[in-house]
C-alpha cells in the first residue's frame, strides 16, 4: 500500500472523531425525542410565567363589559387591546391594566392591507375617518 | 427600513411579508461563490482528466482559486443569518428533507474529499523538497501538509498522480453536483415562477463554469503582470476559448430558458414582464445578456478568428472576463433579488435598496466578494502555483 494512504485514513478518521465527539457535546439530550427538536423544550415553555388571563376571567368581575361588547361576541378579546392583564385579574386592586384613554388600538387590526383575512371589516384610514378619532363615533367597547 | 417608505415604494397589491425583501446582497453572494469555486475546479479538471495541455499552466492556479473561493462560500450565509455560534447545528442535526440542511455536506465533501484532497497529490512532491530545504517554522507548515509522508520514491510519486486524477474524475460531478444543488434551491421553489424551474440547476452550473473559467483567467492575468512574467498565449488562447464555448452553451441556455416562459406564459407572465421592464431591465437586458454576454462573446470570437496580435487579444482575453464576471454576478442578482420583488399575489412589485454600511449592505459584501483574494494570495504563498511550469520551462 502507498505510505500516503494510511496517513490520510487516520487524517480523516480524526476528523470524523472530532466531529462526532463535538456533535455528541453540541445535541442536547432531549433531542429527537419526540420529534425533530427538543423534547425538554416543550416544558420549558410550559414553566413559562403566564401573562394572559383569558376573557372569561375578566368577564367574572367585568360581567357588564363582557355582555355589552360586540367585539368580544365576534371574537376579539379583552388583551387583545387591554393588553396581558392576569396580575389585575388575580388582584384587581393592586395592579390595573392599561386602561387605554385615548390611545385606542383600532387601526392595528382595522387598516385595510390586501393580505388581511375579510372576517375583518376594513377601512382606508383616511378616507373613512375625515381626521377624527375612531371614538368620536364608535364606542369602543360596542363599535 | 421604515415602513412608510416601503410602502412609498411598493406598486399594486403586495402582501404584507413581501414588502421587505428577506434575502439580501449577501444570498446573492453565495451562488455566486460557490460558482467560481466549481467553475475553477472544472477548469482544472480540464487538465487532468481530459489532458488539455495548454491548460497545464492555470491548472494549480485554478485548484487554489477554487480553494480560496471555497473557503468563504459559507460566509454570506451566515454573515445574513446572524448567529454564528449555531451554524453548526445544521450538521450536528441534519434534517435530510430539507435541500437548505444539507448544505453543510455538500461543502465539507466537497472540500474534504475533493479539493484538499487533490492539492495534497499534486502538492506532495514538491511539499516534501520544500520541508527538506527549509528549516524551523516553515520546515513544521510543510511537513504537517504532507501529513509527515515524506516518501518520494518514483512508487509513492506515481500514486499521487493516479489518485489525483482519481480524485478529479470524482471532482467533477462533485463540482456538477455543489453548483447544481445551488440552483437546486431556487429551482424547486415552487411557490416562486421567477425560479421554479428544472432548468434552474443546469444555468447555475453553465453560468458557475463560465465564471470560474473568466475568473481564473483575470487572476492569471494580473498575477503575470504582476509578477513581470510573461502570458503563456498559447494558455490564454485556449482558456479564451473554452470560455467562448462554454458563454454559448449558458447563454443559450439562459435563452432556451426565456423562450420556455415566454410560450409557457402563464399566469405570473405579465408581472414578470413588469419586472424585466422595469426594477430588473439593466441588470437583465443591459448587464447579463448584453455587456456580460454578447458583447464578451462576439469579441472572443473576433479574436479567435481574425488572428489578431498577442497584445489585442490579451486586452480581449482580460476585460471579457472582466465583464463575464459582472454579468454573472448580474444573473445571480437577478434571480435572487429578481425572484422577491413581486408578489405571491402576481398582482404587486416591491424594491429593494441596497444599503452602504450595515450587517448586510454594500461594503459587507464587497468585503466578502474581496475575500478570497486575500486568502488566494496567502495560499499561493505558500504553496506557489506556478513554480513547477517555470522551472519545466526554464
Ligand atoms: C377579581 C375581579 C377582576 C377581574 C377578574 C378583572 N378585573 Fe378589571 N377591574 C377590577 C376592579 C376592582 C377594577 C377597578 C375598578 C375601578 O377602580 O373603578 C378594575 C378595573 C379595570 C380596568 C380599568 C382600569 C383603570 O385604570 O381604570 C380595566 C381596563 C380592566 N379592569 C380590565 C380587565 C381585564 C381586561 C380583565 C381580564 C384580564 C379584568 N379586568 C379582570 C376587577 C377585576
Ligand atoms: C377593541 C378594543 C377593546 C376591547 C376588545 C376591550 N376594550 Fe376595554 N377599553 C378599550 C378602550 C379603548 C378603553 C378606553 C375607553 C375610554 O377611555 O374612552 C377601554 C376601557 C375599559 C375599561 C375602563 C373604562 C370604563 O368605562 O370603566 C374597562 C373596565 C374595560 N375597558 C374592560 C374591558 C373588558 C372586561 C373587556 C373584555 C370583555 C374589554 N374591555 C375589551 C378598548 C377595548
Ligand atoms: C384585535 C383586533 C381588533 C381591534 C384592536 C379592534 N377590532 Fe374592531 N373588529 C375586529 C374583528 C375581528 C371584528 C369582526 C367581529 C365580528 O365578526 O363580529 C371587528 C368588528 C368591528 C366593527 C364592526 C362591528 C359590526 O358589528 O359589524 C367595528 C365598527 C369595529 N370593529 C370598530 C373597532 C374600533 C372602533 C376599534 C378600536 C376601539 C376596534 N374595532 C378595534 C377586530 C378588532
Ligand atoms: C366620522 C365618524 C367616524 C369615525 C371618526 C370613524 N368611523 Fe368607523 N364607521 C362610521 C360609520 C357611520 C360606520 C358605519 C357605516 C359604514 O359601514 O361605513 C362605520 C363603520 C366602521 C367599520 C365597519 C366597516 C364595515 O365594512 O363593516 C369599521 C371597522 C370602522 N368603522 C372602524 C373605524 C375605526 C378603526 C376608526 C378610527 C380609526 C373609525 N371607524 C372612525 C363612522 C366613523
Amino acid at each position: 500500500m502507498a505510505p500516503q494512504v494510511p496517513r490520510l485514513i487516520l487524517a480523516f478518521a480524526t476528523l470524523v472523531v472530532g466531529f462526532l465527539a463535538f456533535r455528541s457535546q453540541v445535541v442536547p439530550d432531549s433531542f429527537g425525542e419526540t420529534g425533530f427538536y427538543r423534547a425538554d423544550s416543550v416544558k420549558e415553555i410550559g414553566d413559562l410565567p403566564m401573562k394572559h388571563a383569558g376573557e372569561e376571567t375578566c368577564a367574572t368581575c367585568h360581567s357588564d363589559f363582557a355582555e355589552a361588547t360586540s367585539h368580544v361576541l365576534g371574537g376579539v378579546a379583552c388583551e387583545s387591546c387591554h393588553g396581558p392583564s392576569l396580575a389585575h385579574a388575580e388582584d384587581g386592586a393592586s395592579s390595573k391594566p392599561n386602561r387605554l384613554g385615548g390611545d385606542v388600538p383600532c387601526a392595528r387590526c382595522h387598516e385595510e392591507i390586501a393580505g388581511r383575512p375579510s372576517v375583518i371589516p376594513q377601512i382606508v384610514l383616511e378616507e373613512h375617518t375625515g381626521g377624527e378619532p375612531c371614538q368620536s363615533c364608535h364606542t369602543v367597547h360596542e363599535p | 427600513m421604515d415602513l412608510g417608505m416601503l410602502l412609498a415604494e411598493t406598486s399594486g397589491y403586495v402582501l404584507p411579508n413581501e414588502k421587505e425583501l428577506q434575502w439580501s446582497v449577501l444570498i446573492v453572494l453565495y451562488p455566486y461563490l460557490t460558482g467560481l469555486v466549481a467553475g475553477a475546479f472544472i477548469l482544472a479538471s480540464l487538465v487532468r482528466v481530459f489532458n488539455s495541455k495548454p491548460v497545464a499552466p492555470v491548472y494549480r492556479l485554478a485548484l487554489l482559486t477554487a480553494l480560496a473561493f471555497l473557503i468563504c462560500a459559507p460566509m454570506p450565509l451566515i454573515g445574513h443569518l446572524g448567529h454564528p455560534e449555531r451554524a453548526f447545528q445544521i450538521m450536528a442535526t441534519p434534517h435530510l428533507s430539507s435541500a437548505m440542511a444539507m448544505f453543510g455536506f455538500v461543502y465539507a465533501w466537497y472540500l474534504m474529499a475533493v479539493l484538499l484532497l487533490e492539492i495534497y497529490f499534486d502538492y506532495r512532491k514538491e511539499m516534501v523538497a520544500w520541508a527538506q530545504s527549509s528549516r524551523g517554522l516553515k520546515r513544521l507548515l510543510y511537513t504537517v501538509l504532507t501529513l509527515g509522508v515524506m516518501d518520494t520514491s518514483e512508487k509513492a510519486v506515481r500514486f499521487d498522480d493516479r489518485a489525483g486524477r482519481f480524485i478529479t474524475i470524482i471532482g467533477i460531478p462533485s463540482a456538477a453536483l455543489l453548483h447544481g444543488y445551488v440552483g437546486f434551491i431556487f429551482g424547486s421553489v415552487k411557490g416562486n415562477p421567477w425560479w421554479s424551474s428544472v432548468l434552474m440547476p443546469l444555468i447555475f452550473l453553465l453560468s458557475a463554469i463560465v465564471s470560474g473559467i473568466a475568473a481564473v483567467l483575470v487572476i492569471y492575468m494580473a498575477i503575470n503582470w504582476y509578477r513581470r512574467q510573461p502570458h503563456d498565449m498559447k494558455c490564454l488562447n485556449a482558456i479564451g476559448r473554452y470560455l467562448m464555448f462554454a458563454l454559448i452553451f449558458d447563454l443559450s441556455l439562459e435563452a432556451l430558458d426565456v423562450v420556455h416562459r415566454m410560450y409557457e406564459a402563464g399566469e405570473w407572465f405579465e408581472i414578470l414582464g413588469l419586472l424585466g421592464s422595469g426594477y430588473l431591465y439593466y441588470t437583465i437586458f443591459g448587464i447579463q445578456f448584453f455587456l456580460g454576454g454578447i458583447f464578451p462573446l462576439v469579441n472572443l470570437a473576433l479574436a479567435q478568428f481574425l488572428k489578431a496580435s498577442d497584445a489585442t487579444r490579451q486586452r480581449v482575453y482580460f476585460f471579457s472576463g472582466l465583464l463575464v464576471l459582472i454579468g454573472v454576478l448580474c444573473m445571480r442578482w437577478n434571480v435572487v433579488i429578481g425572484g422577491q420583488l413581486f408578489s405571491k399575489s402576481l398582482q404587486g412589485l416591491t424594491t429593494y435598496r441596497l444599503e452602504l454600511v450595515g450587517g448586510e449592505g454594500a461594503l459587507v459584501a464587497i468585503g466578502v466578494l474581496f475575500l478570497p483574494l486575500a486568502i488566494l494570495f496567502v495560499l499561493a504563498k505558500i504553496l506557489p502555483p506556478w513554480k513547477a511550469h517555470e522551472e519545466a520551462r526554464a
